[in-house]
């Protein structure tokens, strides 16, 4: 493909620790790259930003002061002291709900990101390494995936499926898993023309041994930053299928869905669809300083300059 | 060049018989049918009156007959006929084709404009008060939901300055003025998440460059001047943004579907999606084989582009 | 929980007040409208719809003008404009400006004369109409008795692609008497007859022949005051004035567009900035432009019920006392404040406003529907229901989120007596699958909606007569038997009392929850003179008498 030609046409780098070189990761190296996002201003930002929705969610129960679906109160009531975020169109806790809401988030990125990583990780991986034929067939597949609307797979998957969370998750997974084959398969054909991979090969390593001891490691940096980027877009997608009815399911505090409804209030009640707005941004601005960080952190050729 | 061009080309076919069957069979796998939208959840038709409506739009033949069928008719140049309104989907698809092309060049453009400058500049003052800005910008805009967004331009416009566009579409060759008021605040929303993509694709792949071996012994040696040398390292750095571009007009083709349905401007996403809701079978297809062939074609188009941008690549 | 009772009762008090105020003040669907129509045995002719006394709400001393065009928000998408094959209401609302039927509504919901002159009904199962003579097609041809004897002929076959063919079941067969007159037998007496026409579900005259030859999903030839021009779906519906509408001089404007604008947001918007006349909103958006001085806001109860249909093939739902502690358990005023925003009003088994059918809102609030938690509690105990009982309700919020609203406050309300509902929110081709005899009704409960009836018997027939397929369970022979005989009654005192005695029963044996039946707005710019909404929420009056005054 012409990527690949691409990425063999630039002058390497020689760097000290050149991507060619078997990068197996150390305990120090693993140091060298937390020092440096932490150095690092925005990425720290970013993972400040991620652990806090991390913590939020985690201690949800313990924090919220309310059920986030308990109807206590009047529908659209304002800021107050009972309310700080005021109340939706059912009278529900709004800060616990956006509370609460984290979770879905966190639990609809990590996911999908985990199945689009599984799935396409996997294709990406095998088609790099055995090359040819099987190369050709898995690349074919990804093509109809990528030339296939990726909104209208997503809505018709959760229609098929039914709508729930899970199957929101498993969607937005299989959606992007086309897109992980790629990031992994290019550096993938890469590594596999390293003479180290050939040595190891005289020695009778087996293709499994080869892949976790030699590919992965080498491959790690893209498909992290990869990842971090991803979880971002499951978040938004999320929001963008509970705003059409087929995500998270009533009662259940999605920030989209929460959004998607609110945005009937922006009027007269903004406070119901402006902080889940906020939340949402958040969590997408963090995740994406996060990423850059380390692919800043990550990338050895970024190092020096 | 030209035998690269006829594999790409045949490459092509198993790609778009893929998608057709792919989505043939998701369409048949989404419980109910035309029939069962037409009749609605509050009417209690008789069996024989349900299978009457079955026959009389020929979703009671089997489902490979049915591809057969359609596909058959497409080799043909013909996408089949709506079984809800009756119109061509041909008619359907040109019907909303420039709105579509409209949105998706010009929401790409305005991200490009924005994005590209930006990309370079943070680049070239890396970890600069510009970087960190031009970074947040491109970020906040990918990080708000445009439908909030969408939903936010209309309550601006609507209650501050009491202005709206004209509702009805206008063609730009008829009316530019009209049309770009319609299109503006559409193309708005879409670009605002895009800027950010472009433009971290942008500095990354600039870094990259710019921290290779003969720029930097360039730059050691004094030669040259920094303006060129970007200009040059520019030129390197566009290639994988190409690509990113690419891909965001294909998605942009259909992806357009709430911002479409939010500023009333009906495109081609809008038209499939509905297509799904009532089940209407050679719409959904028509429509969804229309994006593939777009998404396959821009995309030769970018590798080809890629020939003229780094003259190292030679298609064999 | 406590808290809502207490807080949140006085507005739907209130708009139910208001609500009653409007249905004597006859904005509402008054007593006599739907009565007038049944009770038209003998020969009649209601007076003609004078055409020069055009309803001005805001009376000018200039009068109606003719000529202008104007642009309309259309709240949805027709999908298609087959008058016939077509359920959806907004195709009624994209065609009923281009086909006409015997009979009409006007403002008032009275039944008046369209493409029959007149009527007579020599006895109880014969209808004679008189047709309006000189009336043209839309493409000049002539309009006579053998296309109504066609359009009914093709509604009325066995496999008919007719879908509210129900509503014309007690038709035997149509006879041609001349070129004008056609006679209608019944085989039982009909009582619908009227109102089945003027509804114009499935009932719209179309050409001899138009439904073999012509392309009727978007192309139209009728015979109504507006001539369709092109309708792009998803996009808009253009209409042209008819120069040889038999109404004369209506219609008012030369040229009518709706556009398409599903997103209330976008209508609201559109209003303000004037460039939309006429649009319709919810309660939130009528509340959010009342304000705007260039805006007349008309706003009104509207016949579109909301109801909880049971699965009583299902256990425990097929035992009566357990949907009867369901009832209790259920408070309809909190679910109208939080689902309908305040606007609404609690309704039994016939539509709340529907003529003088309905069982009295007050009476329902201080009976059924009084909230009774330890009575639905020991109800529940005495069926042997379980703490903890699962509840499968469907639900789908494709025509509007009240419906996966209704769901989220009845799903905390039902928390109380133990019962642990889980929504299932669905597409809505999926929603109309499962709630069908072809998805075997896959559901404890369902949420749905009732659009307008021409008949009492509408809210009824399908539903509880246990024979129909869509009973979903339900049955009770003396139902069958006083269902039977109300909708071949023609006396309206007498069909009066059955309606009564059904409705308690249906009450108590709670085979659906109903919930309320909504408010709808509609706004125009203020020039836009003449336009008066209707509680059928349909346009074909207000914008045949609509004119421009700027």
């Amino acid at each position: 493909m012409a990527d690949q030609q691409v990425g063999q046409a630039l002058p390497k780098s020689s760097a000290p620790s050149d991507r060619n070189a078997p990068l197996v990761v150390q305990r120090n190296e693993q140091l060298e790259v937390t020092r440096r996002l932490l150095r690092h201003p925005l990425g720290f930002t970013g993972g400040t930003i991620v652990l806090l929705f991390l913590v939020l969610a985690l201690a949800a129960p313990l924090i919220a002061p309310f059920s986030p679906t308990e109807q206590p109160s009047r529908r659209l009531l304002a800021p107050s002291s009972t309310h700080i975020l005021g109340t939706d169109e059912f009278g529900r806790d709004i800060l616990s709900r956006i509370i609460f809401g984290s979770r879905i988030s966190l639990q609809v990125g990590g996911i999908s990101v985990v199945i689009a990583l599984f799935i396409g990780g996997i294709l990406g991986l095998v088609a790099g390494y055995f090359r040819g034929e099987v190369d050709g067939l898995i690349m074919r597949v990804v093509d109809i995936m990528f030339a296939f609307p990726g909104v209208i797979l997503i809505i018709a998957l959760a229609g098929i499926l039914g709508a729930s969370i899970t199957t929101a998750m498993f969607a937005i997974g299989v959606v992007y898993a086309p897109l992980f084959a790629r990031v992994v398969r290019g550096p993938t054909l890469t590594v596999m023309q390293q003479q180290y991979i050939e040595g190891a090969r005289v020695v009778g390593a087996s293709s499994t041994r080869i892949i976790l001891r030699y590919v992965l490691p080498n491959i790690a940096a893209p498909i992290i930053v990869q990842a971090t980027l991803l979880f971002s877009t499951a978040v938004l997608a999320e929001a963008t299928l509970s705003f059409l009815g087929l995500g998270t399911q009533p009662p259940d505090p999605s920030w989209g869905t929460m959004l998607g409804s609110g945005r009937r209030y922006m009027e007269q009640a903004p406070w119901v669809a402006i902080w889940p707005g906020v939340a949402i941004t958040l969590m997408v601005l963090g995740l994406n300083l996060l990423g850059d960080a380390l692919r800043d952190a990550l990338d050895p050729r970024l190092r020096s300059s | 060049m030209g035998r690269y061009l006829l594999r790409r080309l045949v490459l092509i076919i198993p790609t778009l018989i893929g998608a057709s069957l792919l989505v043939f069979v998701m369409m048949r796998l989404l419980p109910g049918d035309v029939v069962d939208l037409l009749i609605g959840s509050e009417l209690t038709l008789s069996a024989e009156q349900r299978a009457g409506l079955r026959a009389m739009l020929g979703v009671d033949q089997p489902w490979y007959s049915q591809y057969l069928t359609w596909i058959g008719g497409v080799l043909s140049g013909d996408l089949g006929i709506s079984l809800r309104s009756s119109q061509p989907v041909t008619t359907l698809i040109l019907q909303r084709l420039p709105v579509t092309v409209e949105l998706a060049i010009l929401a790409a453009l305005i991200s490009w404009v924005v994005a590209i400058p930006l990309g370079v500049i943070a680049a070239t003052r890396r970890n600069s008060p510009t970087d960190l800005f031009a970074n947040i910008v491109g970020l906040i805009g990918l990080a708000l939901p445009n439908f909030w967004l969408a939903t936010l331009f209309l309550l601006i416009t609507s209650i501050v300055f009491r202005w709206q566009p004209s509702p009805q579409w206008v063609s730009p060759f008829e009316d530019l003025r009209t049309n770009l008021q319609q299109v503006i605040m559409p193309t708005l929303t879409l670009s605002a998440g895009m800027i950010a993509v472009t433009m971290r694709m942008m500095r990354s792949s600039m870094l990259e460059v710019l921290g290779q071996d003969y720029i930097r012994t360039a730059q050691a040696k004094g030669l040259g001047d920094r303006m060129v040398l970007i200009s040059h390292a520019f030129k390197n750095a566009a290639i994988p943004v190409v690509t990113v571009m690419g891909v965001q007009v294909g998605n942009l083709l259909g992806g357009a579907v709430i911002i479409e349905q939010i500023f009333g401007l009906p495109g081609i996403g809008w038209l499939i999606l509905n297509g799904i809701y009532q089940r209407d079978y050679p719409v959904v297809q028509g429509g969804v084989f229309f994006l593939a062939v777009a998404f396959v074609v821009i995309n030769l188009l970018i590798d080809l582009t890629y020939a003229y941008l780094d003259p190292r690549i030679h298609y064999g | 929980m406590a808290s809502t009772d207490t807080g949140d009762g006085a507005r739907p008090n209130m708009s139910r007040r208001q609500f009653l105020r409007l249905v004597v003040a006859g904005t509402g669907i008054s007593a006599s409208s739907i009565l007038a129509a049944c009770g038209s045995s003998t020969s009649s002719t209601p007076a003609a719809p004078a055409p020069t006394a055009a309803p001005a709400p805001t009376a000018t001393p200039s009068g109606p003008r003719r000529g202008g065009s104007s642009i309309w928000a259309a709240e949805s998408d027709p999908v298609a404009l087959n008058p016939i094959t077509n359920s959806n209401f907004s195709s009624t609302q994209g065609f009923e400006h281009s086909y006409e039927s015997l009979t009409a509504y006007n403002d008032k919901l009275e039944i008046i004369p369209a493409l029959a002159e007149s009527w007579q009904t020599p006895d109880d199962l014969t209808y004679i109409f008189n047709l309006r003579k000189g009336v043209k097609w839309h493409d000049g041809t002539d309009f006579t008795a053998e296309d109504v004897k066609y359009t009914f002929d093709l509604v009325l076959q066995k496999d008919s692609p007719a879908v509210w063919r129900n509503n014309f079941d007690q038709i035997e067969k149509v006879e041609i008497v001349d070129s004008h007159t056609v006679k209608f037998t019944t085989k039982t007496p009909f009582p619908g007859m009227l109102g089945a026409c003027a509804i114009l579900r499935s009932s719209a005259i179309i050409p001899k022949g138009a439904f073999e030859k012509g392309n009727l999903d978007n192309t139209v030839v009728g015979t109504g005051p507006y001539k369709l021009v092109e309708y792009v779906p998803k996009d808009y519906i253009k209409l042209v004035r008819n120069p040889d509408y038999w109404g004369d001089p209506l219609p008012y404007l030369d040229e009518v567009t709706f556009k398409i604008m599903e997103e209330e947001e976008t209508r609201i918007a559109a209003l303000r900035a004037g460039t939309v006349d006429y649009a319709f909103l919810s309660a939130e958006g009528a509340e959010r432009v009342k304000a705007e001085p260039n805006l007349v806001v008309q706003q009104g109860p509207r016949t579109y019920l909301y109801v909880m249909i049971f699965n009583m093939l299902r256990e425990p739902w097929s035992n009566p006392k357990v949907r009867l502690a369901l009832n209790y358990a259920t408070n309809r005023l909190e679910i109208i404040d939080k689902a309908l925003s305040g606007a609404g009003t609690v309704s039994g088994p016939i539509a709340t406003g529907f003529g003088n059918w309905f069982v009295p809102p007050d009476q329902l609030l201080s009976g059924y529907y009084k909230p009774d938690i330890e009575r639905a509690k020991a109800l529940l105990k005495e069926a042997g229901v379980a703490e903890g009982q699962k509840l499968d309700l469907l639900v789908t919020n494709f025509s509007g989120e009240v419906f996966s609203r209704t769901a989220v406050v009845f799903q905390e309300q039902m928390k109380q007596i133990g019962i642990d509902v889980q929504i299932r929110q669905v597409e809505q081709g999926v929603f109309i699958k499962e709630a069908s005899p072809d998805g075997n009704w896959n559901y404890d409960v369902n949420i749905n909606a009732y659009s307008p009836r021409h008949d009492p018997d509408g809210y009824l027939w399908a539903r509880f007569f246990s024979e129909n397929p869509y009973a979903v369970g339900y049955k009770n022979p003396k139902m069958d038997e006083l269902l039977k005989t109300a909708r071949a009654t023609i006396d309206p005192a007498q069909r009066k009392v059955m309606y009564d005695e059904i409705q308690g029963i249906l009450l108590e044996e709670s085979p659906m929850l109903w919930i309320a039946v909504d408010n709808a707005s509609e706004a125009t710019q203020n020039y836009l003179k003449g336009y008066v909404r209707t509680a059928f929420t349909r346009r074909d009056w207000g914008l045949k008498n609509s004119w421009l005054d700027k």
